[in-house]
């Protein structure tokens, strides 16, 4: 039998058996909200495989009961109580089906006209007399056991064998101990022997919960091809980084979320060829799946090239559906408002496909992911495409550590996040601005922080003491983190830590190292956050504010963007009107001197250097004192809280200095000094609306 | 009937249930854990296992030992995770009779009215027993320093 479907039946039955014992407890608490969102979910997992396996009579019989879900979700929950025998009796008829499918390898012939007809009578309003029970279900053979070369093990017992071999490790070390020094041959070879079993058993054991993310994604490249059929879309999918390895559990976990995102991204993400064809796009849409260790965390990006989300629908929707008030919606970025498609329910498809768009699914993924501990975020450009990142924390991975040296005490930090050791002295200086420590290095600022501070180990030392820094790369951010030295180098398998521990969020869990005793691991992602820079300069590789575009602007924070060069700069968004796309052709020479029109009028332009070819530009439309100018920008980056400059050595003309906004340093422009020095009077309509 | 472990720190007994009791051992090595509640002594490896060791003294509000003085690590299980309480010293299996136990008397230190179950008279004095998860479930961690 195929092992796609011999996977798909031991799966089924499993969540046959969950949905089973759902629909009971439904029976009993037809109140509860959160049973009717798993079981709907549970349905719609499994109505999805069954769609690009082809098992049509499955999943017509699944669709309809979903239909029936759904409308009695939408009408109020009292009616759950009509329908729960109903849908058992559709739960029933399906595990006769999987049975089938089991014996036969394909469906039976058939059909289940008679549920459906059922199922479409619990919708109706007037259903609330309870239904027949059902009648007991065809008398079915167990479903046979499907797979022969795996089996499936409790977590518990892998882990207990863990720590078992841990002893045994620490045993074998106190008998290399004790055996020191002595010459008796045969001792000496027993324990050699004992010493390659002992560390063959511990790689053998590890790896039994290890597995590349790729085998999660072997089912994806069928079902994209499938998915594009039948929706007359072209689509290629990219997989990166599949040799990522990720705890079996965790695997496990994230199955389903990949196959939701996917099929997300196909139905709402990937416009039709014709679509794409003319918004002078490629007629083949790219789905780039990617994994890769970062830091504490395997992150996992889905991205897609197709339309993007639109946030005034997202904000349509969430008024629609009520989420939340009207005040705080306002209240919300762009970044918030996008989360909502998270939010169980919640949905902008106008139509419900049979491929997506009912409002289940994304809160699948985020439920799944957050079971293991992880995150999931999307961000979106409109017209550019949507990327999920999903982080799952490196809990139950092993990971090689460098064990540092701070107050007396050790402390491990995952070797992925370090980007280099310098040691402090007389050509590397600590410098103070106010009471925050930075050191030069090759030509940037570094943000530090004494790791004796962070954790209130409360040691005083002098400033020109020689520290040791470990220079950090979370993310877009560096900094440096002050110890007193670097220890040791050691491959650790990360502990949780007990749940009271938990809330210093400064730890990713804790660890035995091979001496037997315990250290606590460092979790980069924290420690980044704490140095006060936000992780949010490069929020995605191609960010776009949508929202902002011919918007107009206000607040006390800075914009970040691009232009001549690599180095961001950034204008204070107090003397920023508006953002403008604008085409290549629109920027005209008057006098010899680069001019936008704008509104019917003649607008000075800046530019910082030549334009990336080929790129989008923007214009930043800046006032000041009546006056306004515009400066070409590349890419429009993000907007972050003001900052204070750090360095005005650099401040000229046009330049009041350089800040370090994510732990690099941005330029900070001087509006007001473009403005008044090329400047054309503000067009009257504009005065109003500033 | 259930069963009881006796715990003593200065002068006064306590008592968990047997069943939740893993272990007992001499002091062990501990590894701090800056910015932890007050009442966690820190970490401790049972046979490559983490456990969290609890200073029952600082969270019951007593005073602590003498830094020379014996200590006794009773490793007790809770939601699939191993705490140590660290105390004086470890006594006897109790068989303690349900009808004789007492309420915990209203006067009694609100700290220690928390993680009570209930009082058991004996000829020798008054054993307080312990209710683990109440026991562990302590104010958040401090937040690290900005």
């Amino acid at each position: 039998m195929d092992e796609l479907l011999r996977e798909f039946i031991a799966e089924t039955n499993e969540h046959l058996a969950v949905l089973e014992r759902d629909l009971v407890a439904l029976e009993r608490a037809p109140e509860d909200a959160r049973l009717v969102d798993d079981i709907f979910r549970n349905i719609h997992s499994i109505k999805g495989t069954c769609s690009f396996l082809g098992l049509k009579r499955l999943e017509s019989l699944l669709h309809a009961a979903e239909n029936a879900l759904g409308k009695l979700r939408d009408e109020g929950l009292p009616a759950a109580l009509a329908a729960t025998g109903t849908l058992l009796g559709a739960c029933d008829r399906a595990k006769t089906l999987v049975a089938a499918l089991a014996q036969e390898g394909r469906e039976p012939e058939g059909g289940d006209a008679d549920i459906v007809a059922r199922l479409e009578l619990a919708m109706r309003p007037s259903a609330l007399v309870p239904a027949p029970a059902p009648a007991a279900p065809e008398p079915s053979t167990a479903a046979p056991a499907a797979g022969v070369d795996t089996i499936r093990v409790n977590l518990d017992t892998i882990e207990r064998l863990m720590a078992e071999i841990s002893e045994l490790v620490l045993a074998r070390n106190q008998l290399t101990q004790l055996l020191r020094g002595r010459t008796d041959l045969e001792a000496t070879q027993a324990l050699q022997r004992l010493s390659q079993v002992t560390s063959a058993l511990q790689e053998s054991v590890m790896k039994t919960r290890m597995q590349p993310i790729g085998q999660a994604w072997a089912k994806l490249p069928r079902m994209v091809r499938d998915l594009a059929r039948e929706l007359g879309k072209k689509i290629e999918l990219k997989l990166d980084g599949s040799e990522t390895e990720l705890d079996r559990q965790v695997l496990e976990l994230v199955k389903d979320p990949f196959t939701h995102l996917m099929r997300n991204a196909a139905d709402h993400g990937i416009e039709t060829p014709a679509q794409r064809r003319r918004v002078g796009k490629p007629e083949t849409g790219t789905v780039t799946l990617s994994a890769r260790q970062e830091g504490s965390a395997i992150v996992i990006t889905l991205a897609d090239d197709g339309r993007g989300i639109d946030p005034e629908r997202i904000r349509a929707a969430i008024r629609r559906g009520g989420f939340v008030s009207d005040a705080e919606l306002k209240a919300m970025s762009e970044h918030q408002l996008l989360q909502f498609v998270f939010h169980p329910g919640f949905t902008t498809a106008a139509q419900v496909t049979n491929v997506s768009g009912r409002g289940v699914g994304l809160d699948v993924v985020r439920s799944n992911v957050e079971k293991i501990g992880g995150t999931v975020e999307v961000a979106s450009g409109l017209g550019r495409g949507t990327r999920f990142t999903i982080k799952i924390p490196l809990t139950l991975a092993i990971v090689p550590a460098l064990l540092l040296d701070c107050a007396g005490q050790r402390f491990a930090i995952p070797q992925t996040a370090v980007a280099e050791l310098v040691r402090s002295g007389p050509e590397h200086r600590i410098e103070w601005i106010h009471d925050a420590p930075v050191l030069r290095l090759r030509g940037s600022l570094l943000p530090l922080v004494a790791l004796s501070d962070v954790l209130l180990l409360g040691e005083e030392r002098g400033t020109d003491n020689e520290w040791l820094i470990v220079i950090i790369g979370y993310g877009a951010q560096r900094f440096g983190l002050m110890v007193d030295g670097v220890d040791d180098a050691e491959e650790i398998v990360v502990k949780s830590l007990a749940p009271m521990l938990r809330g210093t969020r400064l730890f990713a869990g804790s660890t035995v190292l091979g001496d037997g005793s315990v250290v606590l691991i460092l979790d980069p992602g924290a420690l980044a956050a704490m140095t006060g820079a936000s992780d949010s300069v490069e929020p995605v590789r191609a960010p776009a504010p949508p929202p902002q575009l011919g918007g107009s602007m206000r607040g006390d924070g800075l914009l970040l963007f691009r232009a001549g060069g690599a180095t961001p700069k950034a204008l204070r968004l107090a003397s920023l009107l508006r953002i403008e796309e604008i085409a290549p052709g629109q920027i005209e020479q008057i006098d010899g001197k680069p001019v936008i029109l704008y509104r019917g009028a003649a607008l000075p332009l800046h530019l910082f250097g030549a334009a990336a070819p080929g790129g989008r530009q923007f214009a930043l439309i800046a006032a000041h004192d009546g006056r306004i100018c515009a400066f070409v920008a590349d890419a429009v980056l993000d907007t972050v809280d003001d900052m204070p400059v750090l360095d005005r050595a650099l401040a000229g003309p046009g330049l009041l200095g350089v800040a370090m906004i994510g732990g690099r340093p941005v330029e900070i422009v001087d509006a007001a000094h473009y403005v008044t020095t090329a400047s054309a009077r503000l067009p009257a309509p504009e005065r109003s609306a500033a | 009937m259930s069963d009881f472990i006796s715990l003593r720190i200065g002068t006064q007994d306590f008592g968990v249930p047997v069943l939740q009791v893993r272990d007992v051992m001499r002091r062990q090595q501990l590894t701090p854990v800056p910015l932890a509640p007050r009442a966690i002594a820190g970490l401790l490896n049972l046979r490559g296992r983490i456990v969290t060791a609890i200073d029952l003294r600082t969270r019951l509000g007593l005073p602590p030992q003498a830094a020379d003085s014996d200590a006794t690590h009773v490793v007790v299980e809770n939601g699939g995770e191993l705490y140590a309480l660290v105390v004086d010293s470890v006594g006897d299996v109790l068989a303690v009779d349900e009808r004789q136990l007492e309420a915990v008397p209203p006067g009694l230190d609100p700290q220690w009215r928390a993680v009570a179950s209930a009082v058991y008279p004996t000829a020798d004095g008054l054993i307080v027993l312990l209710d683990i998860a109440r026991l562990l479930d302590m104010a958040p961690p401090r937040r690290a320093a900005s």
